[in-house]
């Protein structure tokens, strides 16, 4: 099972505070019918407004009075440089004292910094236990990296039966990393029951969240009919989309497709052009260059021309200007080493530059005086 | 690891006496650092201390750090200084004076945000904590914090610390003053805290 990165949350959920009692009758109508109001998080209105100074300048009295939202907020911000020099040293430093305060996502965020060694020393150990903290907490993509850490089996207890139950909490949450790797699991029956259907599902999910890997994955499922209904026209249809995204290995299958027009109509130009963009990323396919044997060489150059300038269109004929024709002395045409030219020649040579000679004094006199005239 | 020591003077030394204590208490457990405090002295008095001291530290072993004054510290070829006054400016000042020979290390941090702010200066420790007097209460946590999570060490200075009571720490030096010498006996007391230091770790 192809396991996909730890993935990098920066959600900011859970800074909202606690709601308080309300001191007028308006604001007592109000949460009548609104239900009591939440206080108002200034730190955090300025924040998401992008005024990143103010929300520091807000958020710092309270963080250091212990505030774990402001801390959590702080640390975002250097973490990510929003209007400060971006330090990940300082983003640890408040993202742990959030953590201490009880922040799930600052334990999340402290925890992919050990797992990195990003602004800490790397120490996965840390890492798991603070995932294991995050997620118990019931932070989503901490579920998802313990998940990933049970898979492991390292720094937490290997099983598989434990990783998939957190795989499935992560890949219902609409994780889309944890859609692909859970419907990963049930094709494979890695710590489930193998159920091909429900794992194609998944795999559906996840490529419709634009998971290059699982539209991929689901492609061939569709072209192979596992788990769902063939359909060969959808399969061509995901292959297209990630191979849009660059992947060589959706290049070289939609390229196929379209050689011989299965799911999709034939279109040899069309494919020499993934087949050349597959090429350009290491991949060579003699099936493939098989199936190409017959295509009409100026629909290859188009194709060679329109890869070498995918993903924009090549500029037209127009636009180029045809090179200036060389002016000179016809150079003889070289058979053999012995016959070439030892140097190079120049076509346009300069005319020899006439140094005024010792024996012509009047011609110096001459433009002497011509440049003191007025 | 155990907790180093690093030694602070008293606020107001006797300017006859005290380098013989000094002498006496350097000779037993291993102090990495002297920090000369200067307390209520006037800039004369301070120079005429800090030179003894310089010579009696560095002789046991110790380095000798000078508050604040840089110009100090290099005439009296002092390992360094400790800066309280002036923020991150005199932080830097003192950095590009000093580094890479001489140490800079900081003290008088009041927040969180300090002690960043300052720890991104190339320093070479931050302390936690009041050189003398009464403890800070907030100091050991914030001690603790700095240790867990950034590689400049941290050091814990606790003036009303005991060999009994000394906490659990992760800071990588304890700093000790107003404890020693307000003790009967300092070399004793010094003693106390380097094997109750080292039993802790």
């Amino acid at each position: 099972m192809k396991l996909i990165r730890a993935v990098v949350c920066v959600a900011l959920s859970g800074l909202c505070l606690p709601a308080l009692a309300q001191g007028n009758a308006a604001d007592a109508i109000s949460s009548e019918v609104f239900g009591p109001r939440k206080r108002i998080d200034y730190a955090f209105g300025a924040f998401q407004r992008g005024y990143f100074l103010t929300a520091l300048e807000l958020a710092l009295p309270r963080a250091e009075k212990g505030d774990a939202a402001a801390q959590t907020l702080i640390a975002e911000i250097y973490a990510r440089g929003l209007g400060v020099v971006q330090s990940y040293e300082r983003a640890a430093g408040w993202y742990q004292l959030a953590s201490r305060n009880g922040d799930r996502l600052a334990t999340f965020e402290l925890g992919m910094f050990y797992q990195d060694g990003v602004g800490v020393p790397r120490n996965r150990q840390r890492a798991a236990e603070l995932f294991q903290a995050a997620a118990d907490a019931g932070y989503i993509p901490a579920k998802y990296n313990l998940a990933l850490l049970h898979v492991e089996g390292v720094y937490v207890e290997p099983n598989l039966i434990t990783a998939a139950a957190l795989m499935k909490e992560a890949a219902d949450a609409e994780l889309p990393e944890a859609l692909y790797d859970y419907g990963a699991m049930l094709l494979e029956g890695a710590g489930v029951v193998p159920d091909l259907a429900e794992g194609a599902r998944y795999m559906k999910l996840a490529a419709e969240e634009g998971l290059v890997d699982a539209q991929i994955d689901y492609a061939t499922l569709l072209y192979l009919g596992q788990g769902v209904e063939k359909n060969v026209a959808e399969a061509a249809l995901w292959y297209g989309i990630a191979a849009e995204s660059g992947n060589v290995v959706a290049q070289n299958r939609y390229a196929k497709l379209l050689a011989v027009g299965e799911g999709t109509t034939l279109d040899l130009e069309e494919a020499a052009m993934w087949r050349a963009l597959s090429r350009r990323q290491g991949l060579t396919d003699p099936d493939l260059d098989r199936l190409l044997v017959s295509i009409p060489p100026e629909a290859l150059a188009r194709a060679e021309e329109r890869a070498r300038f995918w993903p924009s269109a090549p500029p037209s004929a127009v636009a180029e200007a045809p090179p200036a024709a060389v002016q000179g002395p016809m150079l003889p045409t070289p058979t053999d080493p012995a016959n070439a030219p030892s140097q190079a020649v120049d076509p346009n040579p300069l005319p020899p530059v006439t140094t005024p000679s010792p024996t012509n004094p009047v011609a110096e006199e001459q433009t002497e005086v011509e440049t003191q005239d007025p | 690891m155990a907790p180093q020591l690093y030694l602070i003077t008293p606020d107001n030394p006797h300017l006859e006496q005290f380098p013989r204590l000094l002498m006496s208490v350097l000779s037993g457990p291993e102090v990495s650092a002297l920090l000369v405090r200067r307390g209520k002295l006037d800039d004369a008095a301070y120079a005429g201390l800090a030179e003894r001291l310089v010579q009696i530290g560095q002789a046991a072993g110790a380095a000798v750090l000078i508050e604040d004054d840089v110009d100090l510290a290099r005439r009296l070829g002092a390992d360094g200084v400790h800066v309280t006054t002036g923020g991150t400016k005199a932080i830097s000042a003192a950095v590009s004076a000093l580094k890479p020979e001489g140490i800079v290390g900081v003290g008088n941090v009041r927040s969180r945000h300090d002690a960043m702010s300052f720890g991104e200066l190339d320093v070479d420790y931050v302390m936690f904590g009041p050189l003398g007097g009464t403890a800070d209460p907030q100091a050991g946590e914030l001690a603790q914090w700095w240790a867990e999570t950034f590689e400049i060490p941290a050091i814990l200075s606790d003036p009303t610390a005991e060999p009994g009571t000394l906490g659990a720490t992760d800071a990588e030096f304890i700093a000790l003053s107003d404890c020693i010498w307000s003790s009967p006996d300092a070399a004793v007391t010094l003693t106390a805290f380097d094997k109750a230091s080292k039993a802790k770790a």
